[in-house]
Order: C-alpha cells, then sequence, then structure tokens
C-alpha cells in the first residue's frame, strides 16, 4: 500500500529531475557545446510520440482487440522509410524559411498567409484537445487506482472539481510547461532544455515498460510460453490471438496504420522535435531506423500485459487501461508499480509540454499577433514580454480545454479512441504539406478550401458525435442523422455504413481535404508571392540553402530603426548579436544612422520570423518600415521586363555582329571590285596602246607610199613589208586578246583527251620550225623513251609551248643561240622545259613575266618584242590542267621555262585502254 | 549514382512493409493459433517489423559508410 505523500513526493523528485536536465541542457548550449545534438537524442525525443497512450491504452487496446494497437506503431514504421526524402525536405525547408511551427509551415508554403496559418492553429488546437484530456485522464486515473489500490478507483471525472486530480494534473502541467518552454524568446525557437527533459522521459517509459513487461510474463507467469498457454485455456482469450478479434477488420487497420503514418509527421508535437528542435539533417539518417527499434521494444510486452490482465482479473473488474499498474501491484511488488507509475508520468508530461509549447508558439505567432497587428500597431517598447505572456496564457488555456474535453467526453471513451481522434485532425495537415512541397500548383484558395472542408467533416463524423454519446446532444443525432435527414448520420455519412467511425472519418476527411486542396487549386489563380513561396519549397534542394528571401523591401528606415524592431521583440542582447552577425557575414560595419539596405532588412524579417512566425514577421516590416514594399507584382514585372529587355539587346548584339560580319565581307568584296575595275582600265589602256602601235607605224607607211606615188621600188618593198609585219602582228595581238577574255570568262571550251605529252611537243616543234630555222638558232630535244601520258586540251597545249619557243627565239641571238626542250617525269608530274641561252631575265621580273601586257624592255634596243599576252596566257592554260608553270633565270645566263602536268593516273590508262 | 540507388531502395522497403504487414498477407497469418507456444500471427508481425528495421538500418548506414569511402579516396587523390 503505497501512501499519497509517497507519491506525490516521487512525482515532484521526477519532475525537479527533469528541471535539473533541462537546464544543464540549456546551459550546455548557451556555452556552444549542446548535449542534444547527436542522433540518439533527436530519436529519443521523437519517442515523443509514445504518450500516455501508448503506455497504459495500447494494453487496454490490446486486451479488446488483440493485435488492434500495432497498427498506431507500424504507420510510423512505414513513414521512416520515407524520412530521409520527406522529412528532410520539410526540415530544409524550414532552417531555409525559419519556420516555427507546422501553422507557419503551412502559411508560409501557401503565399506566407497569416488566414492560412490561423485555420491550421484552429485546427490544431482543436484537434489537440482529446489528445490532452487523454493524458490528464491517464495520470489521474494512475494516480488513483495507485492510491486506492486494492479498491478500485472511481471513475475520476465524478469527482467534484475541487477534489479532482484531473484539474491538479492540468494546473501543475501548466505550471511545469511553462516554466520550461516560455523562460525567454528566441530567435531560432528551439528549446534545448526542453528536448534533453523529453529525451530522458523517453528513455523512462521505455524503461519502466519494460520492466513491468519481463516482471509480467517471468515473475507472475514463467515466460511467454506459459503465458500463452494459459491464455488458450480461456477462450475469451484465446481469441485475441488472431485477427478477427481486431474490430473494423482489414479496413481499420489500413485506416489506422495511416493516421499513423501522417500522425508521425504531423501532429503538431511531432513536427515540433522532427523538424523545429531538428539539429542536423543527417540524424534523421539514424533516427529512421532507431525510433522504429524504439517503437518494436515499446511494444514487445503489451499483448502479454494485456493477456495475463484478463487471465488474472475477472472480466470487467479491473478497467484493462490500468493493467500496467494493477499487475505489478497484484504481484506484490509496489515499488515496481510506482516506477510503472512515473514511466507513465513520463510519457503524459512529455506529451503535454511539447503539444503544448507547439500549440501556443502557434497561437501566438499565427492568431494573436496577426490580430493583434491587424487591431492596431505594436509599438510598445518590451514586445518580448508580451510575447511570453501571450504564450504562457495559451498554455494554461490550451490545458484548461484539455480538462474541459475530458469532464465533458472523457469517461464515455477508452484512452486509444480519443487518442485518433486527435490523430484525424493532424491528417488534414498532410494534404497541404505533402502536396504542397512537391507541386507547385497548389494554391492558397485550395489549401483553406481543403483544411475547412477536411476539419469540418473532421468535427461531424468524430467530434460531435462524441458529445452525442456523452449525453451533451441528443442520440438521435446519431441514429437519425442532423435534421432527421438520414444522409447526414455523422456514422454513416451518405449511408456509408461500411466502416467503424474512425476509418469512416478518415475516408471521408481525407477525400474532402485532397478533392478540394487539388480541386480549386486546378482553378484558381495563384499571386506572385504564392508562386515565389511555392517554387522555394518545391525546388528547395535544387537552391540550396543560400536561398534569399524572395521579396525587395525599398527601404528608408535606418539601420537604428530596424534593430529596434528587432529590439522589441526578442531582447537588446539577442538584437545586438544578431546585427553584429550580419556586419560580420558582409564584412561591413552598420552604423545607426545608415539607410537599412534591403538585405538588413530581408534579414531582420528572416529574424523576426524565428520569433513570430514568417506571416506576422512581413507584417510587422510591412508596418515599420518606412519605405515602399515593392509589390510583388512590381517585382515580377519588373523582373519580367528586365528579361525582356535583356533578351532583346542579346538579339540585337548578335544582330549588330552579323551585319558587321557583312559589311566586313562586303567592303572586301567592294575592294575586289574596285581592283578588277581598276585592272579592266588598264587591260583596256594598255590593249589600246597595244593596238595603237601597230597602227600608227601602217598608217604612217600607207600615207607615205600614197603621198609619194614616184619612191623608189626598193623602198617601197620596204615599207610594204612593214606595213604587211605590222598588220600580222596586229591580228596576232587581237587574236591573243579575244584567246585571253575567253579563258578568263570561262567561256572557251576545252576538249579535253588522253596525249602522250611528246607528240604534242613534236607538233609544236614542226609549226615553230620555220621560226627557228628563219632565226639561225640551233634547237636541242630531248624526249624520254617512253610514252608521257597527260589529259589535256591538245591544241592548247602546242599553243602554250609554242608561246614558249618562240618566245625563246625572240630572246635568243641569231646564230649564237641555243635552245632546249625537255620533256620529263618527275613526283608524278609530266615537266617540259625549255630554256634559251638569251639575255636572260631579272630576278625581279620572273613572276611579273606572268602578268599582263608586262614585257621585259629589251636592253639592246628598248622596244618590246612580243605582245605581253603570251605568257599570261601559257599561264591560264597551264593552270587550268592542274599544273604550274614558272621562270628561272640568271641575268645574262639565258633563261628556263618549266610547266608540270599531272600525270595520267594509270587506272585511267587500263581502263580506256579497256574501252578501247 | 548509388545514392539514387539507395533512394529507390528506400522506397522498395516502405512498399514491402505496406505489403507484408497488410491484407491480403496479413490474412494468411490471421487465424488463432500458436506456434511453438505464441501466437503466430504475434509472431509473424514481430518478426516482419524486426526485419523490416533491420534492413532500414542496413540501408542507412551501410549507404554512410560508403559515402566515407568515397570522401576518404577523394581526400587521398586530392
Amino acid at each position: 500500500m503505497l501512501s499519497d505523500w509517497l507519491i506525490l513526493i516521487c512525482a515532484f523528485a521526477y519532475v525537479g529531475l527533469l528541471f535539473a536536465i533541462a537546464f544543464y541542457a540549456d546551459m550546455r548550449s548557451d556555452a556552444g557545446r549542446s548535449i542534444i545534438s547527436n542522433p540518439y537524442i533527436y530519436t529519443l525525443s521523437i519517442a515523443v510520440y509514445c504518450t500516455a497512450w501508448t503506455f497504459y491504452g495500447s494494453v487496454g487496446r490490446a486486451a479488446g482487440s488483440g493485435i488492434g494497437f500495432l497498427p498506431i506503431y507500424f504507420g510510423p514504421t512505414l513513414m521512416a522509410c520515407l524520412w530521409w526524402f520527406v522529412l528532410r525536405k520539410i526540415v530544409r525547408i524550414s532552417k531555409v524559411h525559419r519556420i516555427t511551427s507546422i501553422a507557419d509551415f503551412i502559411g508560409s508554403r501557401y503565399g506566407k498567409s497569416t488566414f492560412v496559418g490561423g485555420v491550421v492553429t484552429v485546427i490544431a488546437v482543436v484537434g489537440i484537445m482529446p489528445y490532452i484530456s487523454l493524458q490528464l485522464k491517464a495520470v489521474a486515473a494512475s494516480y488513483n487506482v495507485l492510491l486506492s489500490h486494492p479498491e478500485i478507483a472511481d471513475a475520476a471525472a465524478s469527482q467534484a472539481f475541487y477534489g479532482d486530480t484531473a484539474l491538479y494534473v492540468a494546473l501543475s502541467l501548466a505550471a511545469f510547461t511553462i516554466l520550461f518552454g516560455t523562460r525567454h524568446i528566441d530567435i531560432t525557437e528551439r528549446h534545448e532544455g526542453m528536448v534533453a527533459a523529453i529525451a530522458f522521459e523517453s528513455l523512462i517509459k521505455l524503461i519502466a515498460f519494460l520492466a513491468v513487461g519481463l516482471f509480467v510474463v517471468f515473475a507472475v507467469f514463467s515466460g511467454p510460453v506459459d503465458l500463452f498457454a494459459k491464455a488458450s485455456e480461456v477462450p475469451e482469450v484465446a481469441k485475441l490471438f488472431g485477427f478477427d478479434a481486431m474490430p473494423g477488420g482489414y479496413a481499420s487497420w489500413l485506416s489506422l496504420t495511416f493516421l499513423a503514418m501522417m500522425a508521425i509527421m504531423f501532429l503538431p508535437r511531432q513536427f515540433q522535435v522532427l523538424v523545429v528542435e531538428n539539429v542536423n539533417e543527417e540524424h534523421i539518417r539514424k533516427a529512421s531506423w532507431l525510433f522504429p527499434l524504439y517503437l518494436f521494444l515499446i511494444n514487445l510486452f503489451v499483448l502479454p500485459i494485456a493477456i495475463a490482465g484478463l487471465i488474472l482479473f475477472p472480466e470487467g473488474t479491473v478497467d484493462p487501461d490500468t493493467f500496467v499498474l494493477t499487475l505489478p501491484m497484484t504481484g506484490n511488488a509496489e515499488y515496481l508499480a510506482l516506477f510503472a507509475f512515473i514511466g507513465g508520468l513520463s510519457a503524459a508530461t512529455g506529451m503535454v509540454i511539447v503539444a503544448t509549447i507547439a500549440i501556443s508558439t502557434m497561437v501566438c505567432n499565427d492568431l494573436v499577433i496577426p490580430f493583434l497587428l491587424r487591431v492596431y500597431a505594436l509599438h510598445r517598447e518590451d514586445m518580448s514580454g508580451l510575447l511570453l505572456t501571450i504564450r504562457r496564457g495559451a498554455i494554461i488555456v490550451i490545458l484548461l480545454l484539455g480538462y474541459l474535453y475530458f469532464k465533458l467526453i472523457g469517461e464515455s471513451y477508452a484512452l486509444v479512441t480519443i487518442g485518433l481522434v486527435s490523430f484525424a485532425a493532424a491528417a488534414q495537415f498532410a494534404p497541404p504539406i505533402l502536396i504542397g512541397i512537391y507541386w507547385k500548383g497548389a494554391s492558397r484558395a485550395g489549401a483553406i478550401a481543403g483544411l475547412l472542408g477536411g476539419f469540418v467533416v473532421w468535427a461531424y463524423t468524430l467530434v460531435l458525435p462524441g458529445f452525442a454519446r456523452s449525453g451533451w446532444l441528443s442520440q438521435l443525432f446519431l441514429e437519425e442523422g442532423l435534421f432527421g435527414l438520414s444522409w447526414l448520420r455523422p456514422y454513416q455519412l451518405l449511408g456509408l455504413d461500411l466502416f467503424d467511425p474512425i476509418t469512416h472519418a478518415v475516408f471521408w476527411s481525407m477525400l474532402v481535404n485532397v478533392g478540394l486542396l487539388v480541386g480549386v487549386s486546378l482553378f484558381a489563380n495563384q499571386s506572385a508571392i504564392e508562386r515565389i513561396q511555392a517554387t522555394l519549397f518545391v525546388d528547395v534542394f535544387k537552391r540550396g540553402s543560400k536561398t534569399r528571401d524572395s521579396r525587395i523591401w525599398e527601404s528608408t528606415a535606418s539601420v537604428a530603426e530596424i534593430r529596434e524592431i528587432l529590439t522589441r521583440f526578442i531582447g537588446t542582447d539577442q538584437a545586438v548579436k544578431a546585427f553584429e552577425q550580419f556586419g560580420l557575414e558582409r564584412g561591413q560595419v552598420l552604423r545607426d544612422e545608415m539607410r537599412a539596405e534591403s538585405a538588413l532588412v530581408e534579414y531582420t524579417e528572416r529574424q523576426l520570423a524565428g520569433a513570430i512566425g514568417a506571416a506576422s514577421a512581413r507584417v510587422m516590416m510591412g508596418s515599420v518600415v518606412k519605405g515602399e514594399e515593392l509589390s510583388i507584382e512590381g517585382v515580377m514585372k519588373i523582373l519580367d521586363e528586365t528579361s525582356q529587355v535583356l533578351e532583346y539587346s542579346r538579339q540585337l548584339e548578335q544582330k549588330s555582329r552579323e551585319l558587321e560580319a557583312a559589311t566586313g565581307e562586303l567592303k572586301a568584296a567592294n575592294e575586289r571590285l574596285k581592283e578588277l575595275d581598276r585592272l579592266k582600265d588598264e587591260f583596256v589602256s594598255t590593249v589600246s596602246h597595244e593596238l595603237r602601235t601597230p597602227l600608227t607605224s601602217i598608217r604612217a607607211f600607207s600615207e607615205i607610199l600614197r603621198d609619194n606615188p614616184e619612191m623608189m621600188s626598193n623602198q617601197r618593198q620596204e615599207y610594204l613589208d612593214i606595213i604587211v609585219k605590222e598588220s600580222e602582228r596586229l591580228t596576232r595581238l587581237i587574236n591573243e586578246v579575244l584567246n585571253l577574255a575567253k579563258i578568263e570568262s570561262g567561256s572557251i571550251e576545252w576538249d579535253m583527251q588522253g596525249v602522250d605529252l611528246r607528240q604534242a611537243i613534236e607538233e609544236a616543234l614542226v609549226a615553230t620550225q620555220q621560226l627557228v630555222v628563219e632565226s639561225g638558232t640551233e634547237l636541242i630535244k630531248r624526249m624520254p623513251d617512253e610514252s608521257v601520258e597527260v589529259t589535256v586540251d591538245k591544241d592548247r597545249m602546242i599553243q602554250v609551248v609554242i608561246n614558249l619557243i618562240s618566245n625563246a627565239v625572240k630572246f635568243c641571238d641569231g646564230e649564237s643561240g641555243q635552245i632546249g626542250v625537255r620533256v620529263f617525269q618527275n613526283d608524278g608530274m609530266a615537266c617540259v622545259e625549255v630554256t634559251d641561252n638569251g639575255s636572260g631575265i631579272p630576278r625581279g621580273e620572273q613572276e611579273r613575266i606572268f602578268e599582263k601586257f608586262h614585257q621585259v624592255s629589251d636592253a639592246q634596243d628598248g622596244k618590246p618584242r612580243g605582245t605581253g599576252l603570251g605568257l599570261p596566257i601559257c599561264r591560264r592554260i597551264v593552270e587550268h590542267h592542274g599544273g604550274e608553270i614558272w621562270a628561272e633565270s640568271e641575268l645574262g645566263q639565258g633563261a628556263t621555262f618549266i610547266f608540270t602536268l599531272p600525270l595520267r593516273a594509270a587506272e585511267d590508262r587500263e581502263e580506256i585502254a579497256r574501252i578501247a | 549514382m548509388s545514392n539514387k540507388r539507395n533512394h529507390e531502395r528506400l522506397i522498395a522497403l516502405f512498399l514491402l512493409g505496406a505489403l507484408v504487414l497488410n491484407y491480403p498477407l496479413l490474412h494468411l497469418f490471421g487465424a488463432a493459433s500458436l506456434w511453438l507456444g505464441i501466437p503466430v500471427l504475434y509472431l509473424y508481425l514481430f518478426i516482419c517489423w524486426l526485419v523490416l528495421i533491420v534492413l532500414m538500418a542496413l540501408l542507412m548506414e551501410g549507404h554512410r559508410g560508403g559515402e566515407r569511402d568515397t570522401l576518404h579516396t577523394n581526400h587521398r587523390g586530392g
């Protein structure tokens, strides 16, 4: 028999120990040596999931439904498989945007909307009520059981309020939470002391439960086999072994698993420990298997304890929810029972502390502050005091509401059933978050519609029936529906009567929530800030942690004014520290009178967001910063226009580059044309000059002959010879000009054929034989023995050789002249060489002689001897055949003209031979 | 590469868990009978659960080991 003072002393000593741990952790945190920054503490803090529900309620549930308590723990296990994607993304987003609560997260995602945040907060407050009442009920009941054993404890709720344990539990928990969680306002909104304390509590409740389990299985019974063997002798108990004991069957199993999957992430307190209190993303890695392991261990003995209780206590004498306490007491292990009570206290207080801190933060940041900001400008000196007051008030109100719910409803339901109502409420947050972080199109209007719709369905199908069953509403509401409309029956909405109440509510509320969120989003227009926030959330991993805030403040406020705002909310020390940090990061000194640049305003807004939430911080900055906040539309427009202008100017640059290139080409073409024009003029004048010379002499001699009829006949003969000669020269000249013009214009027809070069040369020699003989020059030819096959226009090739030979004849000195013609093969080319021993060509002239009308003046008589077109024609012809022509000469040593032609390839020859 | 593969493994593990812990596979073990003195359903569920946890631990910790190795190699290489 435990005395009440012993129980109370133990309870308060335990709470004192928690304070010591929290205080130590905060101290270490301030010193920069956090004790919670490791995955094990993180995992244990997540285990705040296991509340009095797990500690007492699971056994009660197992006693009624066998394995029916398990989906609540399988859900989190399955979800943990996805933590590495989903949770890590949420954590990253929250760190970038300094998210302080789940309401802040959802509000921030949907355009930093205060309205969305407010809706989430209201749902959270209303939804959490049953859960808190569950903890109160559990603690009060366990205390009463411990105190009054072996008599059966009175139903806690039936006592007068001043003698009601639950009320005192609620009040002391409120005091406890206030001391824990609202000692000061922190810009990171993290509570290291609290996390350390609840991690310790998670450890205690696990050990306590395992101790009870081991005691029951191995001390009361002799091992699990003995326990189950005894159980199978009792038919009522033995049927718990099968799945059939599960009420609602597989559908209920599935829906509970789903609910638990959502609850582990989106219950406000789970969001708090998983996301807000997360120190390092990497901790998620270990937590995703250690946390399921924790759940595994704490559930291992649930069914054995439940079965043992059912065997030992005749049906109905002891509430199965209290088996964890009553079994040790029956076994005369009172101190174990006391330890179990402490474990249960751990489970309950852990949940209440975290949940109320999380919700009071939400109430303060997303409900009260936006309201105050709207009603009147907050210009008090010390805002942090006001913030703390609001939060403390919220904590007391939340716990008293929980107590009220317990008084109204609590006795009608088992622990687990009460808890599931809260789970279903938390599940309403899942669609806006999960869809919101993967689908940019999810809009504010959709989120509001989904949340409100889901909330209304939840309240109608789970909360109102609870009031009806407790006698606060007419029972007719349950049986006949609202206004007697049978399709509005809360447990069989639209006549759907397949499911148990929880599954039914989950189905309808999720359908409405997701349906409205997606449906409305598909047709709603997103504002610019919604689009920006959606992109920032969905693409958080693409942008890295350096994401800039999306808005641009055009501020005229001074640095001192900006700092003052921050000071008002988080206190002087932290504000100064924050500004120093900013100065360090940017490498600049912030002087009070300086105009606050937009980066500083943004930075301050983020710091402020850590204290009062993103949406409130935005309103706050908007109301205090004197300058105008450029409207989002304005910013987007500027961005759009700027990018368009950039695009245009880029295109312009490209165009102008193209134009420049074209101009360059045109210039070059123009130059070429000018050059050609000059050449043409030169050509025409040269040709005219060349034509005039013989014409002049022909005319002069003809006139002499006409004017002097009695001229000596031999002189007359001489003059006539000159006239004939000059005429011939004129004809030759005209022929060559025409020839060259034809070649150059490309209108000439080439009669290409396979030719033995030796033969062509012979023909040329025959043609020039007369000339050579007349000049008295000696001609020496050297031909190879085998044929030299080339593909040429034979007549023109002969013309080339004739030109070269007659050239050589002209420059040779009559009798002593020697002309050599040689044909040979060299390096795959046929070569023809014409040498003379004449006066030679100066080195500088050797290339120029191939230009039109360029003539080497004869040193002896100064008169040109050719037309000046022979060599240019030769060059054109040779080049047309793919060969080259050049002159080699030393002055006074004679000259050598060489031209080459490509040899006809052997296979061509063979082919021609075959055809022939 | 191995990172992506590990992500696929995690999703597969999630699907596997959802499969073995639900109808209809659950139905195979739903009878109220004992095996080695332990209720079959109870045994099945807890063994599945433990296997899931062990696989999860292997995926999470094994993967990190791999990352360390590459990091280490990179350092040596650099």
